[in-house]
């Protein structure tokens, strides 16, 4: 895939968007590259989601990954836009598996995004 | 999400969407000759095909009607081999082919733009699948190669090498253009590579011009077939409805849930509110348009066929009633206090192309929405000049200018939460 640092960075600026809209008074945020994938490590603190907005957020981000729409749209994401939540079904479709889930009190959100050609 | 009763495979998405193009041929088939059809098939592979050129005009309604199954067809095999996976945007690109076969996309004249785009995987060693949704949108310069091989005065065989050679050069750019217009209109124009087909139409017809040639549109329309499109639409529409009907379970449950999209790209109703929801809206938008022609006293021809799929695909990918409707009453509006007359064809194409802007009404309500489809068929009538006809998409060209322009207005008098 072409620009990979650059979709990386906007799939992290996208849901960092998500977290501060949401009220997130912090993020901590890791990325590693491994041989075939990229994992993408969110920690967020002070942000409440119900158990709804947690499902369809984990719903959004675990649609199949898509490189044709992909290729196409992922200007899309991280511009700034009045309508709610619509880049997070593209950045699941940017990815290959998302988990995300309480610990304690920190919402914690794993992304991982295969590296294909 | 996805909240379908009945799972459906990707051979069956498959074989539902084969209906439409099977249905084409096996009409034609039954309607006429053979040799009667490929006549109009070779004229209409012949005729230099800026907008509006209506194929049912130029090769007979037999002749488009296997024009556009086989385009389609090829399509989806096409998409199925590559396992380019069947959701919104898939079908979005096919209805769009099959529309488009009516008036400017055929059988010879789209394989340039795919061979540019090939091009471009080899030189930077990609897969084909990645790009090859933007390369059939991409089709929409088409006509650069029926115009320079049949429609200048250069030998055919010089018009037909400059033709194919500037459409796989369009081909190669594609790719790098359309997903960079994207922040222009920041996704409010659904049809965002008709816009990017425009600014490169705009430039190759500007240089073709500073070297004397004469790019002009045409408007060439059939008038005796309307009884035979609207019967036909009014079963796809149909047809549509009942298949995801049936897929929701048969039910209409949850319909309401895909008006609370705006609509703005990528808003996927496929993988949102699932196929059986998203056929049923393919349905009723179809007879939304339909009710749209008969109110504008409209005849149905090869472009207005052409509007009606293009916006029922797209009812898979952003389009809905609620932010759909408010762009042709703004249309509709534009007729009463402008020049243009609402029964013309090209006011009839500007509304139902102009539906690109539906993301605008979702966004911003029914008075962006009417605002913006007033404002549309007004630039629309306007920047055909630009490309000469050349963009097959040019509602799509005019949506990018007007989102771009109207966006941020709207967007100055929202108030932050």
């Amino acid at each position: 895939m072409r620009h990979e640092a650059s979709k990386i960075s906007r799939i992290i600026d996208e849901l960092n968007s998500y977290y501060l809209n949401k009220g997130a008074k912090k993020i901590n945020i890791s990325i590693e590259e491994l041989e075939d994938q990229y994992k993408i490590f969110f920690e967020v603190c002070c942000i409440e989601c119900s158990e709804e907005e947690l499902d369809e957020l984990r719903d959004m981000l675990n649609e199949s990954r898509q490189p044709e729409v992909e290729a196409y749209y992922w200007t899309l994401t991280s511009e700034p836009s009045d309508t709610e939540n619509s880049e997070l079904s593209l950045i699941g479709m940017m990815i290959d598996r998302a988990e995300i889930a309480y610990e304690g009190s920190k919402l914690v959100l794993r992304l991982y995004r295969n590296k294909i050609s | 999400m996805v909240k379908d009763s009945i799972i459906i495979s990707e051979k069956q998405k498959v074989l539902i969407l084969s209906v439409l193009p099977v249905f084409f041929i096996i009409s034609a088939l039954v309607m006429d000759t053979p040799a009667n059809i490929l006549k109009g098939l070779y004229d209409i592979i012949i005729t230099p095909d800026l907008l509006l050129t209506d194929y049912v005009y130029i090769g007979g309604l037999s002749a488009t009607l296997i024009n556009s199954g086989i385009l389609t067809l090829i399509s989806i095999a096409l998409f199925y081999k590559l396992r380019v996976h069947i959701t919104g945007i898939t079908i979005a690109a096919l209805f769009a082919v099959a529309g488009f076969a009516f008036f400017g996309k055929n059988i010879a004249n789209v394989w340039p733009i795919y061979i540019g785009g090939y091009l471009y995987c080899r030189y930077h060693k990609i897969q084909f699948k990645n790009v090859v949704l933007i390369l059939t949108f991409g089709t929409a310069l088409a006509p650069m190669v029926s115009q320079l091989a049949h429609g200048t005065s250069l030998s055919m065989p010089v018009g037909l090498f400059l033709g194919v050679s500037l459409s796989v050069l369009a081909g190669f750019i594609l790719p790098v253009l359309a997903p960079h217009m994207l922040s222009f209109h920041d996704g409010y124009n659904l049809y965002n590579v008709g816009f990017t087909a425009g600014i490169i139409g705009t430039m190759l017809t500007s240089v073709m011009r500073s070297f004397g040639f004469t790019i002009e549109s045409r408007m060439i329309l059939s008038t005796q077939h309307d009884f035979y499109f609207k019967m036909f639409l009014i079963g796809l529409c149909i047809f549509l409805f009942v298949i995801g009907f049936i897929i929701n379970g048969n039910s209409v449950k949850g319909y309401t849930n895909i008006l609370k999209h705006s609509g703005r790209l990528v808003t996927d109703f496929t993988q949102l509110d699932g196929f059986g929801i998203t056929f049923m809206n393919m349905g009723i938008m179809g007879l939304t348009a339909l009710v749209y022609i008969i109110i504008s006293k409209g005849t149905i021809n090869g472009p207005i066929v052409g509007g009606t799929l293009t916006c029922m695909g797209f009812s898979a990918f952003g389009n809905h009633p609620k932010n759909t409707i408010p762009i042709l009453l703004g249309v509709i509006l534009a007729t009463f206090t402008n020049i243009w007359d609402i029964s013309s064809t090209s006011v009839i194409i500007g509304g139902l192309f102009g539906t690109t802007l539906a993301p605008i009404a979702g966004a911003y309500g029914s008075l962006g929405g009417i605002l913006a489809g007033f404002l549309h068929l007004s630039v629309v009538m306007n920047v055909g000049y630009l490309h000469g006809g050349i963009n097959l998409y040019n509602n799509g060209f005019s949506g990018g200018i007007v989102a771009a322009v109207l966006v941020p207005i709207l967007k100055s008098f929202k108030k932050d939460k």
